[in-house]
């Protein structure tokens, strides 16, 4: 009885198993269906992207996305506060600008491409410091337009625009081909201005002092330094690029504070060392940390930075202030606030 | 048959179309947890998205079914429950009656709760519409065609999405408020509502149509099967060629087949290459939910507890990720996608319980608010 039970049970089974295989095997149509289905998300999977995953950085620092195909576009992106109404091309091209009245600065992207076949749609895109968009441009260009460059302009005056890091992308059929990162500083118009003198008989006697002003004029330091400080909660690992950036931060346990200090020094010399040192000071305005930084480079443009605690057995809610002395001079100053975390 | 049928509950319940839901609404968790926990969303402009990467383009892209996905099923749904309900007697107002109480739920819903708890309850923002409340429109529309036959019903749903590009060219100002609040309800998609009745209504017939065949007209899994797998992919294969003629049916322009710009076609308001892309995927969705049904029979299981509350699931998870991300401020918008599936696991295994929770309790309660949600 027992057997005949376990037989007719067995029996059960194979023939759900036979069913379940029967599924693939006796459906009209089923393997080419699946094929179907299978290579639609093949393509789906694998086929998305254009460009290449790791990006280059070119001489200018645009960051490029390669095109996988040879004949792909490989932009490089130009900033300059003017345009040249001859040639089209960038005047004066940079990536660190002074926040002024009127004024604008333009990303020329040069596309570098072959001919096109049908449209092409390219978007530039405008990032503030807090990796909002602010300013988006869709640029369609036909295959009969000769054209091989885009141009998109914002405002930079200080009403519109405030200091820090910014970003201006592109990208080919919304897939993202091109970046560069770029600053926004607050206009110094300090200019070592030498009043002219007059050179006349009568002052024939002073000729001895006019050459000790003008040795004096050649020992004045230039401001030849800009430094923008953005503060935030961390940096991204990728990108470099601070996460969080604020004024106002939430004391919170193993919260902490970074500021990340953009530096642009024109006259830099080939391995120069600098040594800065950060100051945080308190509501109270008395400093309560300070942290040397020894820096080594080359390269005009380099970025330095410094964290500090908030959790809330280290700091109080109030109005702080971090401070960066280059050789014991103060070049830049950046006020925040902390506040307590209302559970 | 993949349906269950509680004793002493005359209430009918296909595990497919549950299981689809949740599959649907799972992924909408993982969209909207990159919403709130991915940095890309503070540039991501969801009305002409450019993407950085391919791991964004697919979190992205990956939420692109919900709407459809819900929008049929809910078809789908009312059709059945018109039907079942006449079968067991009810009149033909009553049975229309308890869709329209649904539907216009469903409004209310998305005016009271929905607006608000995007941003963690901090305001009360009834003045706009969302996806909940077209689906409770297009209920209330599907209300008035119900009856009619599948083929009808087929003819006016592609009517509308062929017809749709035309209309979607009727100018209006949208700073005049009460041309804005018209045809953001039923045309354009805007500030008022992203999701214009007319194209999402389109597919909501479509679901009852599929409805008719899921639910009824095939006996069998196999049929079921087979004529979801071959209408979906047919779909699939028309949208694809709408797509590559490049004219009408398309509204963005795209590089090649396969890019990231060829899937990527207007979502708000809809294209008719987007609608027919995803018609077809829902289908071929609930074709390969009855085929791993057949295969592995429990393995899909926990779809159905979160495919049996999708509301709940809905509005629960979005206040939950509005309060604890927006309001309090814990991660928002600093991750990328690591950190989004970070969350997304984290919303998972608090949602599921609670889900599971919450349609024990609807199972069991005859309240009218509980049996709505």
């Amino acid at each position: 009885m027992v057997r005949r039970y376990k037989a007719a049970k067995q029996k059960l089974y194979n023939q759900n198993d036979l069913m379940n295989k029967k599924i693939f095997i006796k459906y009209p149509g089923g393997k080419l269906l699946a094929v179907c289905i299978t290579t639609i998300l093949i393509i789906c999977i694998s086929g998305c992207s254009s460009r290449k995953e790791k990006p280059v950085i070119l001489n200018d620092s645009t960051i490029v996305y390669s095109s996988i195909s040879e004949t792909g576009i490989q932009p490089k992106i130009t900033l300059s506060n003017k345009i040249s109404k001859k040639t089209g091309k960038p005047i004066k091209p940079g990536w660190v600008f002074d926040l002024k009245d009127h004024s604008k600065l333009y990303a020329s992207v040069d596309l570098q491409k072959s001919v096109n076949e049908r449209e092409l749609m390219f978007h530039i895109d405008w990032i503030n410091p807090e990796g909002k968009s602010f300013y988006k441009k869709r640029i369609d260009i036909s295959p009969s337009d000769s054209s091989s460059r885009i141009i998109s302009s914002i405002s930079i005056t200080p009403e519109k625009r405030k200091t820090g890091n910014y970003f201006v992308r592109v990208y080919l059929f919304r897939e993202l081909i091109a970046e560069k990162k770029f600053q926004l500083v607050e206009s110094t118009k300090e200019s070592a201005t030498v009043k002219k003198k007059s050179k006349s008989v009568n002052n024939i006697k002073n000729d001895e002092q006019d050459k000790k002003r003008n040795t004096i004029k050649a020992e004045v330091k230039t401001e030849n330094i800009k430094a923008t400080i953005v503060l935030c909660r961390k940096v991204s690992k990728k990108t470099g690029n601070p996460i969080g950036a604020a004024t106002t931060f939430t004391i919170k346990d193993e919260a902490k504070v970074k500021a990340v200090v953009s530096i642009e020094k024109r006259d830099i010399k080939t391995n120069e060392q600098m040594k800065f040192y950060f100051e945080w000071i308190g509501p109270d305005g008395k400093s309560f940390y300070k942290k040397r930084v020894v820096y080594t480079t080359s390269n005009p443009f380099f970025t330095i930075s410094n964290s500090i605690s908030i959790a809330p057995e280290k700091r109080k809610p109030g109005n702080y202030k971090v401070r960066v002395y280059l050789d014991d001079q103060l070049i830049a100053e950046q006020k925040f606030e902390l506040i307590a975390n209302i559970k | 048959m993949n349906s269950t049928e509680k004793s002493g509950n005359t209430k009918q319940r296909f595990d497919f179309i549950d299981q689809f839901r949740g599959f649907v609404g799972i992924l909408m968790l993982l969209g909207h947890s990159s919403y709130y926990f991915n940095s890309i969303w503070l540039y991501l402009d969801p009305a002409d998205p450019l993407l950085p990467n391919w791991e964004q383009f697919v979190l992205r892209y990956i939420g692109y079914i919900c709407a459809p996905g819900f929008l049929m099923m809910n078809g789908a749904m009312v059709w059945w429950t018109y039907q079942s309900r006449i079968s067991k007697g009810s009149a033909d107002w009553n049975a229309r009656w308890h869709l329209i109480q649904r539907g216009l739920f469903l409004v209310l819903v998305q005016m009271t709760w929905v607006n608000s708890s995007w941003g963690g309850f901090s305001e009360f923002k009834p003045a706009h519409l969302g996806i909940i409340s077209t689906i409770g429109i297009s209920m209330l529309l599907l209300t008035l065609i119900i009856k009619l036959k599948w083929q009808f019903r087929l003819g006016i749903a592609l009517a509308i999405l062929f017809i749709y590009p035309f209309i979607l060219q009727i100018d209006y100002n949208s700073e005049i408020y009460w041309q804005q609040v018209l045809m953001q309800t039923f045309i354009d998609a805007g500030d008022f509502n992203k999701y214009p009745v007319l194209p999402w209504f389109a597919l909501a017939i479509l679901g009852s149509v599929m409805a008719t065949g899921w639910l009824k007209g095939w006996k069998t899994d196999k049929q079921k099967i087979i004529f979801s797998l071959a209408i979906g992919v047919t779909s699939i294969l028309i949208a694809t060629l709408i797509r590559m003629e490049r004219g009408f049916g398309n509204i963005f322009p795209f590089s090649d087949f396969g890019s990231y710009s060829f899937f990527l076609d207007q979502k708000y308001p809809p294209s008719l290459y987007h609608n027919l892309w995803f018609f077809g995927w829902v289908v071929v969705g609930v074709g390969v939910i009855i085929l791993i049904n057949k295969i592995f029979p429990k393995l899909l299981n926990v779809l159905s507890s979160v495919g049996r509350v999708p509301l709940f699931f809905y509005c629960i998870h979005i206040a939950i990720l509005g309060i604890v991300s927006k309001r309090i401020g814990l991660f928002y918008r600093e991750g990328e996608v690591i950190e989004t599936l970070i969350g997304f696991t984290i919303m998972l295994i608090v949602m599921l319980p609670l889900a599971k929770w919450f349609g024990g309790i609807k199972q069991r309660s005859k309240n009218y608010i509980i049996k709505m949600i």
